[in-house]
């Protein structure tokens, strides 16, 4: 295998790994077939690199790597894998930026990702859990069953509407208007008689309309009365009027679980996404420095050296080549001689806000109460959306997401102690699912990706069609950069794959063709 | 002025240097005398729990003092007329450079600085809670004879002195007219600062220009 590696490049190599079974399946990306160019070359094993950075990028590039026998060693600054994917657990403690020390007691067996935490099924990730063994299952994207609360200039003003209820008055009256304006003629000229009678049979059925055309409420609205035996035909949920459904802007969030990543069942590593990451640390073994904070990057003559630091002793390692996957705008602060068109591309990757919050219940009242298991309810307050448990169905107690937010709604939790943001959450998250949602609160763990030591933003925002961006994906000296943010999957698991994987061939093709 | 004391402490050093070469010439050199402790304090009113900036600052010697250049907004809201006062909107603080209701320019450009001079020091390895001195400089924003003092007070409070010495609760702050919310950043600092209104700024369209003086914390060099 490494002799196909050398001779072959990497093209073959990973055709080669596929065929056995050793590397991922996928096709995302391709890996380029060998050149002509390539020649048989040092063995692999005499070549060695750096990775700084344990998250997926990193993990992904020593665990690939490694397979192609080059001599890795990840040095990762945190005592754990994984990066920004962080399930958090009973015994989970952390002190942030600010300084403030939480400590999660969650009942065993309970936990929130307080990063990634679902993957689309075209995502490279997948293959990662199979190829390691990490047991998945699926993820409730979308639930009608959870609730929609916006504020308004109508009486649905802060009321909560069932999903499904919202929707059926959506697609109702929309299908409503437009059956209307095209019996009406005012269609006519771009659609022939035989496209509106199509039209019209469609917009029947979308909406649910009357055999007039009109929307008079629908069964999908749901019930208050659930139907039962015999003539218990149940109470339907009453239509909303058309005006205030509009004008509430009931359907803005539809769209969410339209996107090409999230239109899609989706799936999670069962126990936290945190799995896959342990799953590769179990691979990589001692190749996986923790505790290692690097202070210094520099490429050499003959290759890279860098400095850091490991229970407080200043250490030391060199090696044929690094892999930098530290968060862009951190890169600055390494004491390094990049270039200053790198240093000043670097901070182009813009740093943002997001995090979560996990509130632990002593009792499963959304299961209970209101027939919610899994999915998400949609607000426009800032918590932004309550994430329900995809797991533990029906047992005694149970996580949920009490916030995940983004820009300057999370900014609205950011700069606040651990217990003003459970307040705040609680009283926003009240206002939609009730008062319960105070009560039988036994713990809380929150964190905010700003504010979090090493990663300092939950994800980069820059434009792929950038100069800077273009920049970073080339090598400077024998220093290469990779994370999703290197990618067309930025905040994706994928993206810091797939970088990785890019920059792991690019190398090998340089080593394969250096002699 | 930290400077001078630095200075002296340097002096110091120097001439006992000296002194201790005339007398033993040949004697081993004497081991290096342990760094000074950090004296860096800000010295806040007695029983305030809520206090706006410092009375005064001790700093010694000992430790790194980073003091900036005078820094002002960045040009980034290119929606604006190039070298405008809205030119130095910051569109991650509004959004499309539109300001949020009552958010003064003077406010905005504010934001922006304070935002910039964070970055500033975080690549150093320093944050705006290591800052013990500040100076401004407001111009007068077009259309009035006066600084915009009470925008400026709003800016800093989404950025310093918004937390409670009492409880260490995050204090809500406004930005504008706003109902106040978590600020832009939780900070305990209350540094000493002075704020004064000048005939113009160096660039064109710049309301604000800042300094601050910050403090390596403990252990912790510049490297």
């Amino acid at each position: 295998m490494r002799g196909l590696g050398l001779t072959g490049g990497t093209g073959l190599m990973y055709q080669a790994m596929s065929a056995v079974g050793l590397a991922p399946a996928a096709d995302t990306p391709r890996f380029a077939p060998p050149a002509p160019g390539d020649l048989i070359g040092r063995a692999p094993g005499q070549f060695s690199v750096t990775i700084l950075g344990g998250g997926p990028a990193g993990l992904c590039a020593a665990y690939e790597l490694g397979k192609a026998g080059y001599a890795v060693t990840v040095l990762e600054a945190r005592a754990r894998p994984g990066g920004r994917v962080w399930s958090i657990r009973n015994g989970t403690e952390e002190t942030d930026l600010a300084g403030e020390t939480q400590k999660c007691t969650f009942a065993d067996g309970h936990f929130f990702n307080m990063g990634a935490t679902r993957i689309p099924q075209s995502h490279v990730t997948l293959d990662y859990a199979r190829e390691l063994g990490v047991q998945i299952q699926p993820f409730g994207n979308q639930n009608a069953n959870t609730l929609v609360n916006y504020a308004s200039a109508t009486p649905l003003s802060g009321k909560s509407t069932t999903y499904r209820a919202a929707k059926a008055d959506t697609y109702g009256y929309v299908s409503e208007l437009l059956a209307k304006a095209s019996s009406r003629g005012a269609l006519d000229d771009v659609l022939s008689a035989d496209d509106k009678a199509a039209l019209a049979e469609f917009l029947t059925d979308f909406g649910d309309l009357s055999s007039d055309g009109r929307y008079l409420g629908s069964t999908r609205a749901g019930y208050t009365v659930e139907p039962g035996a015999g003539t218990d035909f149940g109470t339907q949920v009453t239509p909303n009027p058309m005006s205030d459904v509009i004008r509430a802007g009931l359907g803005r969030n539809f769209t969410f679980d339209f996107e090409y990543d999230q239109a899609m069942l989706m799936f999670t590593p069962v126990g936290g996404m945190d799995r896959i990451h342990y799953a590769f640390r179990d691979r990589l073994g001692d190749r996986i420095r923790f505790g290692a904070e690097v202070t210094s990057m520099r490429n050499t003559p003959t290759g890279t050296t860098v400095t850091y630091t490991q229970g407080g002793r200043p250490q030391s390692i060199t090696s044929d080549y690094l892999i930098c996957t530290i968060p862009p705008h951190l890169i600055g602060r390494l004491d390094n001689d990049l270039p200053p068109a790198v240093l000043t591309a670097l901070p182009a990757a813009r740093p943002y806000s997001s995090g979560k919050l996990g509130i632990e219940y002593s009792r499963r009242w959304w299961e209970t109460d209101e027939r919610i298991y899994g999915g998400a309810s949609n607000t426009d307050k800032d918590i932004t959306q309550i994430m329900f448990p995809y797991d533990h169905f029906h047992s005694d107690r149970g996580v949920i997401v009490g916030y995940y937010n983004f820009g300057t709604k999370h900014q609205a939790f950011e700069s606040l102690t651990h217990h003003q943001r459970l307040a705040k959450a609680l009283t926003e998250g009240a206002a939609v699912h009730g008062d319960k949602y105070t009560k039988d609160v036994v713990s809380a763990f929150s964190g905010s990706w700003r504010r979090t030591r090493y990663s300092e933003s939950a994800w980069a925002t820059w434009k792929q069609t950038s100069p800077e961006y273009r920049l970073l994906q080339q090598p400077v000296g024998r220093i290469y950069f990779a994370g999703d943010h290197l990618s067309n999957a930025i905040a994706w698991q994928h993206g810091a794959f797939v970088s990785a994987r890019a920059v792991v061939t690019s190398m090998h093709h340089r080593v394969a063709g250096q002699q | 002025m930290p400077h001078r004391v630095l200075l002296a402490a340097v002096a110091a050093a120097l001439l006992a240097s000296v002194a201790s070469g005339c007398t033993a010439q040949a004697a081993p050199a004497a081991p290096a005398p342990a760094a000074a402790p950090l004296v860096a304090k800000t010295v806040l009113p007695t029983g305030v729990a809520d206090p706006m900036i410092a009375e005064g600052v001790v700093i010694g010697a000992g430790q790194p003092i980073y003091q900036t250049s005078g820094v002002g907004p960045k040009k980034l809201n290119t929606a604006a007329p190039d070298g405008s006062p809205e030119s130095y909107i910051d569109p991650e603080q509004f959004p499309g450079g539109t300001l949020t209701p009552g958010v003064t320019i003077t406010e905005a450009q504010a934001m922006n600085t304070l935002a910039r001079i964070r970055e500033n020091l975080e690549e150093r390895g320093l944050s705006l809670e290591n800052v013990v001195t500040m100076m401004v400089y407001l111009d007068n924003p077009p259309g009035s004879d006066r600084a915009d003092y009470a925008g400026w007070n709003r800016a800093y409070r989404q950025f310093f002195a918004n937390t409670d010495l009492t409880s260490g609760d995050t204090l809500l702050k406004p930005v504008g007219t706003a109902a106040p919310a978590a600020p832009q950043l939780r900070n305990p600092a209350r540094p000493t600062r002075s704020t004064v209104e000048v005939q113009s700024l160096a660039a064109p369209g710049w309301l604000v220009e800042i300094e601050v003086d910050a403090v390596y914390p403990a252990g912790q060099n510049p490297r």
